[in-house]
């Protein structure tokens, strides 16, 4: 039993020896990578930059670190560029076969390879929609999630189709899914449009939600048919987006909901009611802010606030309302 | 009367060693599991999109609460980092939990707070609350004072003053680094099913802090705090990881955790008549997931960090273990019966009865066998060969376990920039098996006899504050 307890110890200590010579020798390894990595970053740089205004040669293909670097760079120009300097950071990648590279690691067996490959089309990319639509079916989340951001970064009209899809059926993230549907811009309104009949509850929120955001008056008509919706989350979010695209026939649609049996639904009423600039309902919203319930009693008071703090104050002094003092204080000391 | 005593030893010697090999059997099969999911972790950092969660109008709001009880020294700084968090859109809301000293005067100073009227919405019955204040300058900061209940009672009035969907639970003394909260929001946004999602705490000390930001990171120059440095490493990048791939976490640290507000009300709050609010809630928040049969996770995420002081002294850190094992054995003690519970799964065959044995027990095991042996040595029961090898084995294994939560460090997240500091770190994972280890043993044993003597206090905590801090500890 000794002897098996000795050895034991012995081959563990070892393995100690080991990890530790590993961590002290993975700190010199990091640091050289490092250099070289830094000194091939400022090395390409002005030859990248000259290649965006349009002077430059194509780069001979690089490898190794230093064709992470370049890709780093030509990522981080994608990202921050639009028009024909982000055209310019594509056709080098092109040139180079980087996107072709990034096509084969999308078809890794390894899913963190397919994620990075889909991720960095969308810096560096262009035209990839058919091979980033394709993506969105990935098995893996992460390489959806990846598809769709970059499905937004390069505009693909062909993705808005399959990321509403994905939206809908929740196979990616709807923060993600919805960024890249703003991503591609008003194109993606009348998608957008049709998922107002969804049978899930979520997804039409979520399309009301986004269309709001990148819908135009003809998707306010769309949108204030849903009003009456009988589900109180697809309301509360048409009356959001309805506060977001604006119109006199919306704030008289959204006046109508001040007075919905759902104390939430007739809260969010308030507050696009306010964006909407509806001053006819200030008497309204301050009744609200009296006699309401907890939620709509404060938007109401907020919402009043915003269409005429004078008012408010004034209210507020004269019935001690305390949804109304909270919005006189906050008119007082400048906040919202 | 000898046979007798030998049978004892021998039977004593089977359990210490058979402990010892079962622990770290655990320990070591959760550093490889941590091990893998660190590198798919790094591995899939080219591909995480916190700057789309960023960018997002749908990424949904938080609220973040940060209880205060005679913060005087750190709670301006906390804030100002709170302030500076990159995230799309959050309301902050200090607690202060009745302070005798100048939390108050020191955070009206800092961010030009006035009293405003707020009606506080019904929710969790809490203690009053005196006045709330908000900030001239930041819109989005509230300060409430209420009576004094304890942390779990702040947390509670947060929770009902909170606007948005998901909350943010800071420690007073805690700096977020600027994407803390969008990188432990990052899984929640992508998967609604996650309730409770907690992030890496470090230590601060021997970090450089100016105006709320960690703007150097090195190791703490005194062996005391350093030695929790490692022991936070093994912690969090060990045993939270571990748990969390095997989707049993337990423990969300007080200093920083993210919450989805809906379930948190549903399960009624924080507990306020336990030390161990942060680990008892996480508990209940999984006892009734299951119990409704209702998809859910909870999840470590390890790279968002807060920044914490560690205590420097003995008698404080004495003070902080002890407090930590009443909270663990009274979250125990009060969840015993998810052990007889249906659809209680892992919960109760493998979470629970861990905690009992390896953290409860485990303590009382160890130091019985250190006592034990050497007794069974001295009355010639026990060769000094075996002794010297048993006490080798055990004590090789101890920075075995050490050594590799610092390579997990270093071959991950590398958050130690210097040469020095990271022989620093590997040579304390050696020797903190020596003395160390067997005084947080004894303080946890105190804790588990305080605990059974009914004291539930929290006790006070010394804080140096990163006001001034240039380099501490």
């Amino acid at each position: 039993m000794t002897g098996f307890l000795i050895d034991t110890s012995v081959a563990l200590a070892l393995l100690n020896v080991l990890i530790a010579g590993v961590v002290i020798g993975n700190r010199f390894l990091v640091r050289s990578r490092q250099r070289r990595y830094t000194s091939a970053l400022q090395r390409l740089r002005p030859a990248v930059l000259e290649w965006m205004e349009g002077d430059g040669v194509v780069l001979p293909r690089l490898e190794g670190i230093e064709q992470r670097a370049l890709l780093d760079l030509l990522g981080k120009f994608g990202r921050s560029l639009r028009g024909d300097q982000r055209r310019r950071v594509a056709d080098l990648a092109l040139a180079g076969g980087y996107t072709h590279d990034l096509a084969v690691a999308a078809t890794s067996r390894r899913p963190w390879r397919r994620a990075a490959a889909a991720y960095r089309l969308g810096d560096i990319g262009s035209g990839d929609a058919e091979l980033l639509v394709a993506l969105l079916g990935d098995d893996d989340r992460r390489v959806r999630n990846a598809a769709a951001r970059s499905l937004g970064r390069q505009g693909a009209l062909e993705g808005v189709e399959p990321i509403v899809v994905a939206l809908a059926t929740g196979r990616v993230a709807r923060a993600i899914g919805g960024q890249a549907l703003l991503d591609i811009g008003s194109p993606a309104a009348d998608g957008l449009a049709q998922l107002l009949d969804s049978r899930i509850r979520e997804v039409r929120a979520t399309a009301a939600e986004l269309l709001g955001r990148l819908g135009g008056p003809e998707h306010a008509r769309i949108l204030a048919q849903q009003l009456n919706h009988p589900d109180a989350e697809v309301r509360v979010a048409v009356v959001r987006a309805l506060g977001r695209l604006g119109g006199r026939a919306a704030a008289r649609s959204v006046a109508e909901l001040l007075d919905d049996p759902v104390a939430y639904v007739r809260a969010a009423a308030a507050t696009a009611t306010a964006r909407l600039g509806g001053a006819a309902e200030l008497d309204k919203l301050i009744t609200m802010a009296i006699e309401d319930e907890f939620l709509p009693a404060n938007a109401a008071a907020g919402a009043a606030t915003e269409l005429d703090p004078g008012r408010v104050v004034r209210a507020a002094a004269a019935t001690g309302a305390p949804h109304l003092v909270e919005a006189a204080d906050l008119v007082t000391i400048g906040s919202s | 009367m000898s046979a007798f005593l030998t049978a004892v030893v021998e039977v004593s010697g089977v359990v210490v060693l058979g402990y010892l090999l079962l622990l770290n059997t655990v320990y070591g099969t959760f550093t490889l599991v941590a091990w893998r999911s660190l590198v798919n972790h790094r591995r899939n950092q080219p591909s995480i999109t916190t700057e789309e969660v960023f960018r997002s109008p749908l990424t949904p709001p938080v609220t973040v609460l940060l209880p205060a009880y005679n913060e005087e020294l750190g709670v301006a700084e906390s804030v100002r980092s709170l302030l500076q968090l990159r995230y799309p859109e959050i309301e902050i809301i200090v607690i202060d939990d009745g302070s005798t000293d100048a939390t108050i005067p020191r955070l009206t100073e800092a961010f030009d707070l006035v009293p405003v009227t707020k009606v506080i919405p019904a929710g969790i019955d809490t203690r009053p609350v005196r006045q709330v204040r908000r900030s001239r300058r930041h819109p989005n900061l509230m300060v409430v004072s209420k009576d004094n209940g304890g942390k779990a009672d702040a947390l509670n009035c947060g929770l009902n003053l909170a606007r948005y969907p998901y909350v943010c639970a800071v420690d007073g003394d805690a700096i977020l680094e600027a994407d803390a909260l969008l990188r432990v929001m990052t899984p929640i946004v992508d998967d609604p099913l996650v309730i409770a999602a907690g992030g890496i705490v470090r230590i601060a000390n021997g970090c450089n802090i100016d105006h709320g930001r960690v703007t150097r990171v090195s190791l703490p120059r005194r062996p005391l705090p350093t030695l929790q440095v490692v022991e936070y490493l093994r912690a969090f990048l060990v045993g939270r990881v571990g748990w969390s791939e095997i989707g049993m976490l337990l423990i969300i640290s007080g200093a920083f955790g993210v919450f989805k507000r809906s379930a948190v009300l549903e399960a009624g709050g924080y507990e306020t008549d336990t030390v161990g609010e942060d680990m008892e809630l996480v508990v209940r928040l999984h006892r009734i997931a299951r119990r409704n049969r209702r998809p859910y996770r909870v999840v470590f995420v390890p790279d968002p960090v807060s920044w914490t002081e560690a205590p420097e002294t003995l008698a404080v850190l004495a003070r902080q273990r002890r407090r930590w094992q009443r909270g663990l054995v009274d979250t125990l003690w009060r969840h015993r019966g998810a052990l007889v519970e249906p659809r209680q799964g892992v919960l109760r065959w493998l979470a629970i009865p861990y905690f009992v044995i390896f953290e409860v027990l485990g303590p009382l095991i160890e130091l019985f066998g250190y006592l034990i042996i050497p007794v069974a040595a001295v009355l010639g029961l026990l060769s000094v060969d075996y002794l010297g090898a048993f006490l080798l084995l055990a004590i090789v294994w101890g920075v075995l376990l050490s050594v590799s939560a610092v390579a997990l460090e270093e071959l991950t997240f590398r958050r130690y920039p210097l040469r020095r500091d990271v022989l620093r770190l590997a040579l304390y994972g050696l020797i903190d098996n020596f003395g160390y280890r067997q005084l947080t043993n004894i303080w946890r044993i105190r804790g588990l006899i305080e605990y059974l003597r009914g004291q539930k206090q929290w006790g006070h905590m010394e804080r140096k504050g990163f006001a001034s801090s240039t380099t501490q500890g």
